[in-house]
């Protein structure tokens, strides 16, 4: 995590063109006696890890800077864009699951039936699918032409109530869990046709279950568990994919921030979105790890 | 008794011919770049050309695959794209594969204090949203083809680091280097004629499916802004161009968008195929 703060504030310090001149770009001509005092003023003139201490003893205390455009605190402007990205997030988790692992079931049950066939070429087509693209295929198909759903826009629940947000998010949620399916159909597959080899499933049919109910009580509960692991580290992939996401449907989320941040060069922004992500990355993975051991009995931390 | 295949290049070439997906996709795969290197021979148009009285022209006589917004030829430019496209996706990996490689394979060697911290550090990188880290460097530098490529070796190099370390850490334990230990062979010997020979083919395979990966980041940076600048194009920026245009002339971004969808697809399959083939177990 230390590593972390150091190479999200390498990321801006250590590229050429530094916020002043980034700043003064607009205006033309600029005194450069002006750059002086302002590089002052931003306390550029110190040593590099002199820097890195204060920022870091500022981020400590939750402080990341101020804007350099809109010259708001960056943990403002973070925690306004904050509740898209998470309900972004969480739906295309949520959806991946629902309909990942029922197909995932169904193909695993009778490998090289012509169902697991058909889900095998849909998945290697999936994986391969760059995700804006895809995200705009939809956008035409279903707004455009067939004129079911808005093509852009967010709704949050006290504008439009449940209806209208949901009408606005589920082309986004589509688009974003595409890839996710597709890993948790494989997945779910593969743990499938393993477990129903197993002797604890052929005495359950043996002593009479029916195949659903061997399927859903026995099975499912093995192949379940490293699923929400995969989950749980998947969410990195999926933070770079709702920024895609999110400047394809406009949602004002934090990749929406972030695009506009790197574009204007506002430092602070970019830094606070990129560890932002970061921080969540790493925690969706020690949270994946914990569940991981409560689901699991045999596996043992020291 | 089980009859291993031995590997022998006329038994991989054999098994290479067995698998169906391997020659099926790895002739897609020369077609492609074929297209892209022979560009400036197929292509029937001047890329950056405008056709001003024939913009958003649907696919027809003339124009295959129709004209984009300025008038330019969409064949043409998506044969020059994807020589950048191309270039980006392979150098990167090529890249992050010379620094990632040598990195993982020391560090799983070394073991111990050293190994720890080179992973902490490796997990570090990993822990950045990949499109997110590639779009802020190749923005902040200010975006050309050369940063495109450096910011996604940035974002591949410690994937390799760690597969490679994975597969050191198997190979360390056999008894064929600690025979070779035994008889003196210093770190360096280990790791170049012991280690390295016996990971060559998985990381070959995990390079290629790479590659695919590469195309859709770079594809996206480009969406995104900070990739390639006009007039040079990439397929992800052609894209972009044709996002506004989805409604009056969906074809220009359509025809990038499946260009990269086959090239990440048959890169895809054929690293799948290739790692039946080097393995020994699969039986083809």
């Amino acid at each position: 995590m230390v590593l972390v703060t150091l190479a999200a504030f390498m990321l801006v310090t250590l590229l050429p063109g530094d916020a002043v001149s980034a700043l003064l770009a607009a205006a033309e001509g600029a005194d450069p006696r002006i750059e002086e005092s302002l590089r002052l003023q931003f306390g550029l003139d110190r040593p590099f890890a002199v820097r890195y201490a204060q920022w870091l003893a500022r981020l400590a205390v939750g402080d990341l800077g101020r804007s350099l455009l809109s010259r708001q605190p960056v943990l403002d402007t973070i925690l306004a864009r904050l509740p898209v990205t998470i309900i972004l997030t969480a739906g295309a988790i949520l959806l991946s699951l629902v309909i990942g692992i029922p197909l995932g079931l169904l193909a695993g049950v009778r490998p090289n039936s012509p169902a697991d066939r058909l889900l095998s070429g849909l998945a290697a087509l999936g994986v391969a699918t760059p995700s804006f693209w895809l995200g705009i295929l939809l956008v035409f198909v279903f707004a455009q032409s067939l004129g079911w759903l808005p093509s852009f826009g967010y709704r949050s629940l006290p504008e439009g109530g449940l209806s209208e947000m949901l009408r606005h998010m589920l082309l986004p949620w589509l688009t974003l869990s595409a890839a996710r399916i597709v890993e948790v159909v494989r997945q779910v597959r593969s743990g499938t046709a393993e477990i129903m080899t197993q002797d604890f499933i052929r005495t359950a049919r043996a002593k009479g279950l029916p195949d659903r109910l061997v399927l859903w009580r026995h099975a499912l509960k093995n192949v379940l568990v490293p699923v929400i692991t995969v989950t749980g580290l998947a969410v990195g992939h999926l933070l770079s994919g709702a920024v895609v996401v999110e400047v394809i449907f406009l949602l004002p989320g934090m990749g929406t921030l972030v695009v506009e941040g790197v574009l204007q060069r506002d430092f602070p922004i970019t830094q606070g979105v990129v560890l932002a992500g970061a921080t969540a990355t790493i925690a969706a993975s020690l949270v994946a790890d914990v569940l991981y051991g409560l689901l699991d009995p045999r596996v043992r931390y020291d | 008794m089980t009859d291993y295949p031995s590997d022998r290049p006329s038994t991989l070439r054999r098994r290479f011919l067995r698998t169906r997906t391997g020659p099926l996709f790895g002739g897609l795969l020369t077609l492609i770049v074929a297209a892209a290197i022979l560009a400036p021979q197929l292509a029937p148009h001047d890329p950056v050309r405008q056709y001003l009285d024939r913009t958003l022209a649907p696919p027809g006589a003339g124009f295959p695959l129709g004209t984009d917004d300025l008038g330019r030829d969409l064949l043409s430019r998506l044969l020059y794209g994807g020589r950048v496209t191309l270039l980006a996706a392979f150098v990167s990996v090529g890249v992050a594969t010379l620094v990632g490689l040598p990195v993982g394979m020391v560090s799983g060697m070394l073991g111990g204090q050293g190994d720890v911290w080179i992973m902490h550090a490796i997990n570090a990188l990993l822990s950045f949203p990949s499109v997110l880290l590639a779009f802020a460097i190749s923005a902040l530098i200010g975006p050309s083809l050369a940063v495109v490529v450096l910011a996604i070796s940035i974002v591949f190099a410690p994937r390799m680091a760690r597969f490679a370390r994975g597969q050191t850490l198997v190979v360390r334990e056999t008894p064929f280097m600690e025979a070779a230990r035994a008889a003196g062979a210093s770190q360096g010997r280990l790791i170049f004629r012991h280690v390295l020979p016996n990971i060559t083919a998985p990381v070959l395979v995990e390079a290629s499916l790479g590659v695919g990966y590469a195309a859709l980041i770079e594809a996206s940076i480009s969406f995104l802004g900070a990739g390639i600048q006009p007039p040079r194009s990439s397929w992800g920026l052609m894209i972009k161009e044709g996002f506004g245009y989805m409604d009056s002339a969906p074809w220009v971004a359509i025809a990038p968008g499946a260009a990269i969808l086959l090239l990440t697809l048959s890169v895809n399959l054929l690293g799948d195929a290739m790692r039946d083939v080097f393995d020994p177990k699969v039986r083809l």
